[in-house]
């Protein structure tokens, strides 16, 4: 019992031996990986400006939950109150609120466009030539910095158009973009790798929701904490740094996990 | 063990430390009375509700400030009143214990209390032994016939 003697060959080397060319050897981090990395991203931009698939998926969500929501909460004013914990009553409308709400938005339109970047790799056949093509962690980096910068571009879209139409107040700016880019990074990896799972396993946008819950609902929670401190006066730094630092670390975990566990994913 | 691998775990550990500490300042503690007098955030606190005590008030509902109030006991025997201001839970009248989420702090006149904005209550019917011995009595009685 136990393994065989003979090395167990990834999927990619077998491939490779199959069609006679030699798979591309890659040390981490090295030039190599970068360079793929950023070939990989001006590909995917490409032929994303060419088809305009998942622009116009996130850009039509985006806009239709822009609209409900401002005819929506057009007649919930500050006035209308709930008690507090404290006895105070605070608006039932109020700043936190309105920032989970653009994250509901925020997280949906990330759903509907980012699960499309692998799932287009498997339906267009073209996951064979990026595998004999570029090291496992060089499409992770390319493929999560295509979903940050489509992510990021409808965070700077949205966000001011929200802003204006509820009228939540931003806190101290700094501290708002900070949150935001937090936010965006995390909720970037996280899309990246639970893309890479469901296109594996054959699925859809259904099963991507379904995979992604359990670490969304991490970060969720690690984003209201922060957003609850960004609404709060005078709030202590150290709160600051462990909610809205807490916040980029797990956008940083979620990142490094993928990258040492992209390759298994990709090549199994 | 390639240096980049050794890197890369170092900052898995170090970003999932920090996390961990952002993370449980988003979880509510399970104290006792005596602990929920200390924090001064919100806390979960379990107790007997003092449903027919001779020395306490039977929980009723204060149109004034449109809350319900009771009185909780611990194990260790201490009481404090709690203000709860939402709707009171199906079981509440028959429920021998509750888990309060809350914060302490005093009310109008002074007084401390346990101010709550969720009650989760233990159905007594669902954890009734002889009850449910009962109904298999029933049951089986039934089959006989």
């Amino acid at each position: 019992m136990g393994r065989p003697a003979h090395r167990i060959e990834s999927r990619r080397v077998i491939e490779a031996k199959e069609l006679e060319i030699a798979p591309k050897t890659h040390n981490f981090f090295s030039h190599g990986i970068l360079a793929e990395a950023v070939s990989l991203l001006k590909k995917d931009l490409l032929a994303e400006i060419r088809t305009r698939v998942a622009i116009c998926a996130v850009g039509v969500f985006a806009f239709s939950a822009l609209l409900l929501i401002g005819l929506a909460t057009a007649s919930l004013k500050d006035t209308q109150t709930i008690s507090t914990l404290s006895g105070i009553s605070r608006p039932a409308w109020d700043a936190t609120s309105k920032m989970s709400l653009l994250w509901v938005l925020l997280c949906f339109a990330a759903f509907a466009g980012l699960a499309h970047t692998f799932v287009h790799e498997e339906e267009a056949g073209t996951v064979l030539a990026l595998r004999m093509n570029a090291a496992p962690e060089s499409i992770y980096f390319g493929k999560f910095a295509f979903n940050m910068i489509l992510l990021s571009g409808v965070a700077v879209c949205v966000t001011p158009v929200y802003v204006l139409l509820t009228q939540m107040p931003t806190g101290s700016i700094g501290l708002f973009v900070l949150l935001m880019g937090s936010g965006c990074f995390g909720l970037a990896g996280t899309a990246t790798i639970i893309g890479a799972i469901a296109a594996k396993a054959g699925g859809s946008g259904a099963l991507f929701g379904a995979i992604g819950l359990p670490l969304l609902v991490v970060f969720l929670m690690l984003l209201m904490n922060a957003s609850s401190t960004l609404f709060t006066v005078d709030a202590a730094p150290v709160r600051c740094v462990r909610d809205i630092g807490g916040l980029l670390s797990y956008g940083i975990l979620i990142a490094a996990v993928s990258v040492l566990t992209f390759k298994f994913v990709w090549e199994d | 063990m390639n240096k980049a691998y050794i890197i890369a775990l170092m900052v898995i550990g170090i970003a999932a430390g920090f996390t961990m500490w952002a993370f449980s300042s988003s979880m509510t503690p399970y104290v006792d009375i005596a602990g929920a007098l200390t924090h001064e955030s919100a806390v979960q606190v379990r107790g007997k509700i003092l449903h027919d005590s001779p020395d306490a008030p039977k929980p009723y509902y204060d149109s004034k400030i449109k809350a319900l109030r009771f009185w909780l006991e611990d194990e260790k025997k201490k009481r404090i009143e709690v203000i709860y201001r939402g709707a009171k839970p199906d079981a509440f009248d028959t429920a021998p214990e509750t888990a309060a989420h809350g914060i302490v702090r005093k009310d109008a006149n002074g007084a401390i209390i346990f101010d709550s904005d969720s009650l989760v209550v233990k159905c007594p019917s669902k954890y009734d032994d002889t009850k449910s011995q009962q109904k298999d009595k029933t049951y089986s009685a039934g089959g006989k016939a």
